[in-house]
């Protein structure tokens, strides 16, 4: 082989002898014809056209916090998926870090009088700041005993960190004021999908950089990381930062959502919910998790619409009257079932299941029986070490 | 100076003292045979080497710098190169994933420029991506560049780990039983490779392997041990016929057949 | 000094429930390494029951609460059949996911059948007597769950002993020779998680009429103490899983007084959280076991 212009390497290398048995004959990749390049880019931008005209395409204000809702909570999932798709570490208390985002971008715009902008990158940093702690704590406590202690960081967050008076104003909580120019909803739902974009973009060039690589091999072996050259204590710490980030940045505009942050929302219940996205979205797929994020947050409005248009409908086409309104309380009975159903049977969760269009977008051919595209990001039914 | 040097290493593992008084080095583009029983600390002192395990006695020296106290990744970062017995590779990527993962000592980006996507930092990834299908390539492999791991047959993961050490174009290379599983054909070719690779690329070589054959075709030097000290050490020849060697391998016939 | 002891009193009956919890937990820990998030769950589904059975039927109070505690058993057999059966392959951390949803789903199901509100559940003694040390009341029904946990720990010592007992210990550490010896893996794990449910039935049954019941009521309250008990005594030692259950217990109500004094918010979760932390950084295999 002729030598390249990398400079990694400025030896010859000799070419091998065919070996005796037959080798199979290396697999020519499969490339899409020009119009297939086409149908699979129009697809492509039809989609990402779509979700950013969600905000003005839905009917009104509380359809437009739906979206608002559905983009912060996808952006908390690809936060989940960085710790516990990426580097493999179940975190129970989650909603840590996305309350302390909340509360510290509020205490930053209401008591420090600064501007929405610097609140949004404080609840970042904030968020950082909170996962680094843990990070720290996750060197020396691992596996199950680790997921124990997110459970107790996420627990002792709600029950006395978000409860400080001097922090977060007690019981009456501390008020968030949107900017003036995004106080509607729509408006407002525009910069939760830019940040949900720019997190994506940033978490893509995140896995096909070193970095990612490196947080994924430590989740699979952390001898073998460590023989390739990996600081493990590094790319560990660096992974809870970005998760904390970006949970922190979501957080921060969860703040501006309400308006007004109290300690409530940020429970137990909140933290299995975000663990509930990631695992059935699919851990280790960042498309996945998202529409994980997004399913989860709108599921009570989706039982709602189900509830109306095919089992309402339908039977008072044949005469049967049945009650309006669904129970809202049946959502998390769902969703808890779904997190079961998927650890059980469908290791790759929702992730698995859109493989076979990633896969096309991607330039394959259709294939339904596709496994997402033999690359890195494989979680699958294992939270933790594969 | 020698490439590596390992000076009276002892370590305890509570009651037991795995390893005393270990002595050993390799010279520049030297291949080193370590054999011995198994449970004699041949793979211990593997790990006392790179770093994952700390001696309590000893030093372990890389041309003429004392590296007892680096991490693992840094000793890696030196230069040397490490094959595992159980394979050492990521399952969970492809075969030119773990080859990319696998240089992460040599990448000149910082992680922060990999993660914004500075455009040197996309150069190299693309120079990386060319090296390791050279490398693939070199080795016949390249045509399950973007297979996943799981579910290929152990021998062709060893080849993949080989792969993927060579990538590194390392400067000491420490395999540990690369010819496990191997028929005596496929051994016999290993040999072959191993002395291509020590001409062609340069490198310093030291192996433990059971087969002794292909380390007596191969090594300048042998060190032998037993019970975590050092038996024997002199030229392949005198090795294969000193009789404490043979009657530490006693019982062990399927490792001390003929060649 | 009154209030001190008083305080030890109240955390030893706190400790009874966390015990309780423990040794679930521990059971089901030791003999398959797995953390059922869900132990805590079974119990309140035990308080349910009985409420259910009792207030609503007019079952008899006696038979209320072994209806009720089989219940919980049942409940905890079919979670082990359908949820962790599947999973016996799987990684420590999945299967832990797995009882947390689980979790989940019982109580949000229980929001779904049911409803949010109080209910209060009828103590033994009529008129729920007790007596009064330094100045502040313990009910019998509360002394009762100290008693509970006596009971079941002298049980389980003498289970222990018995054949099947000493099966169940040997498929903790040496899982295939068990299997070898004939004795089905299968039918030891539906037993273990039968006992737990059992344990915690009993444990919901008997301290439900000292609080008010909510769905998720043992979650809330004891979950996190119990998994912190259960880790300090060992997660591998029956005997640590009451220890560290009744440590818990007693240090969180007697530290609780002082924090709460210093104006310290959630002074009950983060007693236990430090807890946790010291025994995970100090000792990882816990007081009375012997590795982690």
């Amino acid at each position: 082989m002729a030598t390249t212009e990398s400079a990694q390497s400025t030896t010859e290398l000799p070419v091998q002898q065919a070996e005796q048995d037959a080798q199979p004959v290396a697999q020519e990749r499969f490339r899409p014809s020009a119009a297939g390049w086409a149908a699979r880019y129009a697809f492509a931008a039809a989609l990402v056209v779509f979700i950013f005209l969600l905000p003005v395409i839905v009917p009104d204000e509380s359809a437009a916090n739906l979206v608002v809702t559905a983009a912060i909570f996808s952006c908390v999932a690809l936060s989940m998926n960085v710790l516990t798709g990426y580097l493999g570490q179940l975190s129970l208390g989650h909603q840590a870090f996305f309350g302390i985002g909340a509360f510290v971008a509020a205490t930053v715009v209401t008591t420090h009088q600064m501007p929405f902008i610097f609140g949004v990158l404080a609840g970042g940093l904030s968020g950082a700041v909170a996962a680094i702690i843990l990070g720290g704590v996750a060197l020396r406590i691992r596996g199950l005993y680790l997921a124990i202690v997110t459970l107790a960081y996420g627990l002792l967050a709600e029950n006395s960190l978000f409860l400080i008076r001097g922090l977060t104003g007690g019981g009456a909580g501390l008020p968030a004021d949107r900017p003036a120019m995004f106080q509607t909803n729509a408006r407002f739902a525009y910069i939760c999908l830019a940040l949900l974009a720019l997190l994506f973009a940033f978490d893509w060039r995140l896995m096909k950089s070193k970095a990612g690589r490196a947080i994924l091999a430590i989740r699979d072996d952390e001898k073998v990381a460590a023989s390739f050259g990996i600081n493990i204590t590094g790319y560990k710490l660096l992974a809870f930062v970005l998760s904390g980030i970006y949970a922190g940045l979501a957080g921060s505009l969860f703040a501006f959502q309400l308006g007004n942050v109290v300690a409530s929302p940020f429970n137990l219940t909140l933290a299995l919910t975000f663990v509930l996205m990631a695992v059935v979205g699919g851990l280790g797929n960042r498309v996945g998790v998202v529409i994980g994020g997004a399913f989860f947050a709108t599921i009570e409005t989706i039982l709602e619409l189900v509830h109306e248009y095919l089992i309402i409908l339908p039977a008072s086409w044949v005469g049967i009257e049945l009650g309006h309104g669904l129970d809202p309380t049946l959502a998390p009975v769902i969703g808890a079932a779904l997190l079961v159903i998927t650890l059980i049977q469908f290791p790759g969760g929702i992730g698995q299941q859109i493989a076979p269009i990633q896969n096309w977008v991607k330039g394959d051919r259709f294939d339904l029986h596709a496994q997402k595209d033999a690359s890195a990001v494989k979680g699958g039914a294992s939270v933790g070490r594969p | 100076m020698a490439v590596l040097e390992v000076n009276d290493l002892g370590i305890r593992f509570g009651g037991l003292q795995a390893l005393e008084a270990v002595t050993f080095k390799a010279e520049e583009y030297e291949i080193v045979g370590l054999m011995g029983p198994n449970g004699a600390g041949k793979t211990t002192a593997f790990n006392c080497i790179t770093g994952f395990y700390q001696p309590s006695t000893g030093t372990v020296s890389y041309r003429g710098r004392d590296i007892t106290s680096l991490r693992p990744d840094q000793r890696a970062a030196l230069g040397i190169g490490r094959t595992f017995q159980q394979v050492g590779l990521v399952r969970t990527m492809t075969v030119l994933e773990n080859l990319l993962t696998a240089q992460h000592a040599r990448v000149r980006y910082s992680a922060a420029e990999g993660m914004f996507g500075i455009p040197t930092s996309l150069v190299e990834e693309r120079q990386l991506r060319e090296r390791a299908l050279e490398v693939l390539d070199f080795m016949g492999m390249a045509h399950l560049a973007h297979t996943r791991l799981a579910g290929l047959p152990y021998g062709t993961l060893k080849m993949v780990e080989a792969c993927a050490v060579l990538a590194t174009d390392p400067d000491l290379l420490l395999l540990d039983e690369p010819s496990a599983g191997m028929s005596p054909e496929e051994s016999h070719e290993f040999g072959e490779l191993l002395l291509n690779i020590r001409k062609q690329l340069g490198v310093t070589i030291v192996m433990i392997e059971h087969h002794v054959p292909m380390v007596v075709a191969v090594c300048d030097y042998i060190y032998v041990l037993n019970f975590g000290r050092l038996l024997a050490q002199g030229l392949p020849a005198e090795i294969q016929s000193h009789p404490e060697v043979i009657s530490a391998y006693f019982g062990e016939e399927d490792t001390y057949g003929a060649a | 000094m009154g209030q001190l002891i008083s305080s030890i009193l109240i955390g030893i009956v706190t400790g009874s429930i966390y015990a309780l919890l423990a040794l679930g937990l521990v059971l089901i820990f030791k003999t398959q390494r797995v953390v059922n998030f869900a132990q805590a769950e079974f119990a309140t589904m035990g308080a349910f029951a009985f409420y259910i059975l009792h207030a609503n039927y007019g079952v008899g109070y006696g038979w209320a609460a072994v209806l009720a505690v089989l219940i919980s058993a049942l409940i905890a057999l079919v979670v082990e059949r359908v949820v962790i059966r599947p999973l016996r392959e799987s990684r420590d951390v999945t299967v832990f996911v797995a009882t947390a949803g689980v979790g989940l789903f019982i109580v949000s199901m229980t929001l779904f059948i049911g409803d949010a509100n109080i209910r209060q559940v009828e103590p033994i003694f009529p008129g729920n007597p007790g007596i009064t040390v330094a100045g502040l009341p313990i009910s019998y029904q509360q002394l009762l769950v100290i008693g509970v946990l006596a009971a079941v720990a002298a049980l389980l010592t003498v289970f222990f002993k018995l054949p099947l007992g000493r099966a169940l210990l040997a498929v903790s550490r040496e899982p295939f020779a068990v299997r070898l010896a004939g004795i089905s893996t299968s039918r030891l794990s539906m037993l273990v998680w039968v006992m737990a449910g059992l344990i915690a039935g009993l444990a919901g049954v008997f301290f439900a009429p000292t609080t008010q019941l909510t769905p998720g009521l043992f979650t809330q309250a004891a979950l996190f103490p119990a998994l912190t008990g259960a880790v300090l005594g060992g997660l591998t030692s029956l005997p640590g899983a009451v220890v560290g259950g009744l440590v818990v217990g007693i240090v969180q109500t007697v530290a609780s007084v002082y924090l709460t004094n210093i104006g310290v918010p959630g002074p009950d979760t983060a007693i236990v959280f430090v807890m946790l932390l010291a025994v995970l950084f100090f000792r990882p295999q816990g007081l009375l076991a012997k590795e982690a």
